[in-house]
């Protein structure tokens, strides 16, 4: 049930920071390090649940996209991530 | 295997399916020595498979810990008899391992139905590492239950894919063999689905691991079927190594894998195993000497270099008894007593000073400080054990010999004095037991533990104190946009009552070392030399041969740094064995280190002045050259160990945050750093390194 709980408050956590980046608000969350996107991604992936860590990465990707810290693109790992993961399924049977 | 030839026994019984060969088995009367361990499996394989938490993993008490549950006493007595350590030595079985990694896959199914989103996750982070000696269900659990349960938890990593890299090459590669068993043992292979195209969403891998686990149900004689299933490896790896003549020893024919079959079902006796499948031991494995006994590696004198060691060691622990009985509240304590960390040097943020943790230079005889530095002075180097190099802090290195007495005893000392003097107390007194449970517990094991009553009397102790009072620390006063604002830095809390709270601790500590002290430190020398005698000579035992330089210096090297002054020659010696080595003093000894270390520190810092209040411009700077003078010591080992110049990639951690805050190549930093320790060294006198300090 542990596992359950985790990917429960990482999926809200999700809900908020997008939200949050979505509002007027003063503080942008994209500054901060998002543990709860590669919680999840590692929770689908270690299951072998590849459609569930694609949407993740997607998300993370769409999230960060604007984002650029220190003339790095942060999206851009989630995105070839979720690549490899649709690689994956397309060639998994 | 259709290839095999001869009339053996184990070659007509591969030529078979599983259940004709078990049918043979039966009938040529090898099935009997299985009787106990298939009537256990059949029991634990139907538990397994129900979803039944069969062991319980994790940490108790800070400790590793592992059990099989539910076993029937003689269950029990099967598995103690016939996977204790010792009784598979008995069997000339010394490739046993003394530690095992057990993993949540011999209870595969509990965790997918218990956690059912989440059982590979489960499955995987359950683990714990054990040492066998001791614990026979947990060499039970490792040679037997493992490899039955990797194979039935096969299906469900294929059709998962969950693994990556090698994990899940070894897994899908090795299907087709695993399904081929699986489909023998009269498993619904097929029906599983395993390689069929399945979606990957959630719920529809969920629903793939349902068709796997409804068709992994129990059926009568599994756990037979499994064990002669892990016979039938053993046999087609002994018939894929035979020479012309159909034989091979034992040597060519094992590596880890089949060690660790040959253990679970023939307890690791290769006479057995080779009489089961009705051939000949090869020449080299027969012999007509008694079988190999470890006589030589039970219990082992203690060697004369040691003694000498544990003399100081007794004296150390009267200085600290003294420095700690005469102690006053209203005294200073000097920092580093007894050094809990190899630097020595310390930018203390709270006043804005540069401690020296030289408290033992300060408290402790000078003779006795000699002696330690005479004794501890030198590690062996591991890359070439031969060569003995500089240690950086003998007086660490004697507390580390010391060990849990010294820990929990001063430990208690400082908790008191931390709770009366204000800073940081690590516990407090009440919680003192808790704190050093891991401690408290080798002591236990170590036939020598601090009783309830001391433990208590310490915890009551607590009630001799003044209620605490606050201190207030460093006040800073800004004034911005005309506001005044005060900071205080810190506040910490002081109570009365040090002294009588510090002869309680006292008296509990005597009392202790009364009962205990002799033979608390004899066994601490055997505590490492044991496991370094064992490692020598079962290897004698397993291989023929003795373990190379390296890998004996590295099972001895507690003996050797701890109580034989980094002579690995020594530690050769100290079991009984004949030295490939003479070891060969390249470091320091009796290198002045504190000074050393301040000396690198004004090389480092040319004459600018250093600030260690943290709210001053230069302080992370100050901060970063304090430590990489403490990381001079470190350095010199080094050099001394390879012989040189040491070379970016083996100082990295040295130099690289000074390198990273100041966005300067390494490199460079290194070839500055290299000067200057260079240049301090040269500030004293180059001694003889003379002869080891044995």
């Amino acid at each position: 049930m542990l596992y359950e709980e985790v990917e429960k408050l990482a999926l809200i956590d999700l809900q908020i920071i997008e939200h949050g980046s979505k509002d007027d608000s003063e503080f942008d969350f994209r500054r901060l390090s998002q543990p709860s996107f590669k919680t999840l991604l590692d929770l689908y992936r270690g299951e072998g649940y590849f459609e569930n860590a694609a949407v993740i990465c997607e998300r993370a990707a769409d999230f960060l996209l604007t984002h650029i810290s220190g003339g790095e693109d942060l999206s851009e790992p989630f995105r070839q991530e979720a690549q490899e993961l649709r690689q994956l399924i397309a060639e998994f049977p | 295997m259709s290839g095999i030839v001869g009339a053996a026994f184990g070659a007509r019984a591969l030529r078979s399916t599983l259940p004709v060969a078990l049918e043979l088995e039966r009938a040529e009367g090898r099935s009997g020595s299985f009787q106990r361990l298939d009537a256990l499996l059949n029991r634990l394989v139907e538990r397994m498979l129900a979803g039944d938490a069969i062991a319980e993993f994790g940490m108790e008490r800070n400790r590793p810990h592992f059990a099989l549950r539910g076993l029937e006493p003689e269950e029990r007595i099967f598995i103690d008899e016939q996977y204790a350590l010792s009784a598979l030595e008995e069997r000339g079985c010394f490739f046993a391992p003394e530690e095992v990694a057990l993993e949540g896959v011999i209870q595969f199914a509990h965790y997918h139905r218990g956690w059912s989103r989440f059982g590979a996750r489960a499955t995987e982070e359950a683990q714990v590492k054990i040492q066998t000696k001791g614990s026979p269900q947990s060499m039970f659990s490792w040679a037997v239950l493992t490899p039955i349960a990797e194979l039935l938890y096969s299906p469900i990593r294929v059709a998962g894919r969950f693994e990556r890299g090698r994990a899940l090459e070894k897994s899908v590669g090795g299907w087709p063999t695993t399904q081929a068993v699986l489909a023998d043992l009269g498993l619904d292979v097929t029906g599983m689905g395993v390689t069929e195209r399945t979606g990957r969403w959630h719920n529809q891998q969920l629903w793939r691991r349902e068709q796997i686990l409804a068709r992994l149900q129990y059926r009568p004689k599994l756990g037979t079927g499994l064990r002669a299933a892990l016979t039938r490896f053993l046999a087609e790896r002994y018939y894929a190594k035979v020479d012309k003549k159909g034989q091979v020893t034992r040597r060519r024919m094992l590596n880890r894998e089949y060690e660790q079959l040959l253990i679970a079902i023939f307890r690791g006796s290769w006479q057995d195993f080779v009489a089961y499948l009705g051939e000949q031991l090869h020449p080299d494995d027969i012999t007509d000497k008694p079988a190999p006994t470890l006589l030589k590696a039970q219990r082992v004198e203690l060697p004369s270099p040691a003694e000498v060691r544990l003399d100081v060691v007794r004296r150390h622990w009267l200085a600290v008894g003294q420095v700690e009985r005469a102690q006053r509240a209203t005294d200073l304590l000097p920092a580093g007593l007894v050094p809990e960390g190899d630097n020595y040097l310390y930018a203390d943020g709270r006043t804005g000073q540069l401690v020296v943790l030289d408290g033992w230079r300060l408290r402790f005889p000078p003779d006795l400080n000699s002696d330690i530095l005479r004794l501890w002075g030198s590690q062996y180097w591991p890359g070439q054990p031969q060569r003995v190099v500089t240690n950086p802090n003998p007086q660490l290195s004697l507390g580390g010999a010391a060990g849990p007495a010294l820990r929990f005893w001063h430990g208690a000392f400082l908790t008191l004095w931390y709770m009366c003097r204000g800073g940081w107390s690590r516990t407090t007194l009440r919680d003192l037991g808790r704190y050093y449970e891991r401690d408290l517990l080798e002591l236990h094991d170590l036939g020598c533990s601090v009783d309830r009553e001391s433990l208590d009397s310490i915890a009551n102790a607590e009630r001799l104190l003044g209620m605490p009072r606050e201190v207030a620390g460093k006040r800073e006063s800004i004034q911005s946009a005309g506001i005044q604002i005060e900071i205080s830095t810190e506040i910490t809390t002081e109570r009365d009552g040090f002294e009588r709270a510090r002869d309680v601790i006292s008296t509990a500590r005597d009392g202790w070392a009364l009962a205990h002290l002799e033979a608390y430190l004899e066994r601490r020398v055997q505590q490492v030399l044991e496991p370094a005698n064992r490692f020598y000579w079962r290897a004698i035992a397993d291989r023929g041969k003795p373990p190379t330089l390296k890998q004996f210096a590295s099972a001895a090297s507690a003996l050797t740094d701890d109580w034989l002054g980094g002579d690995v020659a020594a530690a050769y010696s100290a079991i009984g064995a004949d030295t490939p080595i003479a070891s060969e003093q390249v470091g320091r000894p009796a290198l002045p280190r504190i000074e050393f270390v301040q000396k690198v520190l004004e090389g480092l810092s040319t004459g600018q002045r250093l600030e260690f209040d943290p709210m001053k411009d230069r302080y992370r700077e100050s901060w970063d050259l304090v430590s990489m003078a403490n990381a001079g010591l470190r350095y010199l080992r080094v050099m001394e160990g390879i012989g040189s110049k040491p070379q970016l990639k083996a100082v990295h951690g040295i130099v690289e945050r000074y390198a990273e805050a100041r966005a300067v190549e390494p490199q460079e930093i290194l070839d500055w750093y290299a000067q200057v320790v260079e240049w301090a060294l040269a500030q004293f006198p180059t001694q003889d390194p003379g002869a080891l300090n044995r």
